[in-house]
């Protein structure tokens, strides 16, 4: 070897990179070379103490699938979110379908019955669901004060029958 | 089963993830954050991602975006503040136990005082004891590239370990 290696050449050595043998007479008898040789060595050791046996702490699999498995969640809980959207869509249908009357005002009464007993399902469908989307959560719940402020007019209505 | 693959690689990657994330932001809540973060991204992307292909690349990718993001948005939190890593071992003398979490802190400073492309080699290459091939592959460097900054850094952070020493 007649020209010598530049340093990247002697810290891939330093770091096992490079064949030790090759640079070996060399480094042997170059002062300049183990210079810089012995230079990269004590900073790669150096370097070295950035090494770690940190672990992370027990259950941490545990609590990474727990929370891998909350967050599928939105997809699985969307027939939660249906089922509350028809039962919606069925008690909106059959408020605007009642009349003030006998029959009104006894479906008007059962209807704000109806109302919160929807309204519980629903909250139970969306807790076991786990889905906390703010839009399922808040969209049927308004849906129902609509429902309700709907069926309570036609109650009064009904009275003033 | 994507639980169960996730599972495995947790149990395979997860300390070494940690380590990166812990080495990288000098804070163990937030290291821990990121090593769970980056499952959880990688498990969104389980669908996506070449099964005949090793995970550890790919993760330590997910895990390095997760830290430099995050530390950009702690930026403001000064080093000696952070929950550094240092844990002291609990069998050495109170004075030993003291000097080695001190030492540990410079450390921390030391390469917190990096600019993030050249820790980001030296954290990969002596935390996690990857090959210049494997860090060329998870930076998308090619490997002069990688071989300079590993150089260039260690030589910077012998620089400001000295200047910290210099400081005391």
């Amino acid at each position: 070897m007649k020209k010598c290696p530049g340093p990247l050449t002697w810290q891939a050595l330093v770091d096992g990179e490079e064949d030790g043998a090759r640079y070996a007479a060399h480094l042997e008898r170059c002062p300049a070379c183990r210079a810089v040789y012995n230079e990269i060595r004590e900073a790669a050791e150096l370097a070295g103490r950035l090494r770690c046996s940190a672990e992370l702490p027990p259950g941490f699999a545990g609590a990474v699938a727990e929370k891998a498995r909350t967050r599928l969640a939105p997809a699985r809980s969307f027939p939660a979110g249906l089922a509350a959207a028809l039962l919606l869509a069925a008690a909106g249908a059959a408020a605007l379908l009642l009349d003030p009357g006998f029959w009104g005002w006894w479906l008007s009464v059962g209807l704000t019955r109806i109302c919160s007993f929807l309204m519980d399902v629903f909250f139970e469908l969306i807790y076991l669901g786990q889905d906390l989307n703010l839009f399922w959560l808040l969209g049927p719940a308004l849906g129902f004060i609509l429902l309700e402020i709907a069926a309570l007019k036609k109650l009064k209505s009904v009275e003033e029958y | 089963m994507p639980q169960d693959l996730l599972r495995e690689m947790v149990e395979q990657h997860g300390n070494a993830i940690y380590r990166l994330a812990l080495r990288y932001t000098g804070d163990r809540f937030l290291a821990e954050d990121i090593a769970q973060e980056t499952f959880l991204r990688a498990f969104a992307r389980l669908q996506s991602y070449d099964r005949s292909r090793p995970a550890a690349p790919w993760l330590f990718r997910i895990a390095l975006n997760l830290c430099r993001n995050r530390l950009r948005s702690a930026r403001e939190i000064p080093v000696g503040e952070r929950a550094i890593s240092g844990k002291a071992n609990p069998e050495a003398e109170p004075e030993q136990a003291y000097l080695q979490q001190e030492t540990e802190q410079e450390l921390a400073a030391a390469l917190q005082a990096l600019p993030p492309i050249y820790r980001e080699v030296l954290i990969l290459k002596h935390v996690n004891e990857l090959s210049y091939a494997e860090i060329s592959a998870i930076l998308g460097l090619n490997l002069s590239l990688v071989k300079n900054r590993l150089y260039r850094g260690r030589i910077m952070l012998r620089q400001a370990l000295q200047k910290g020493e210099c400081k005391r």
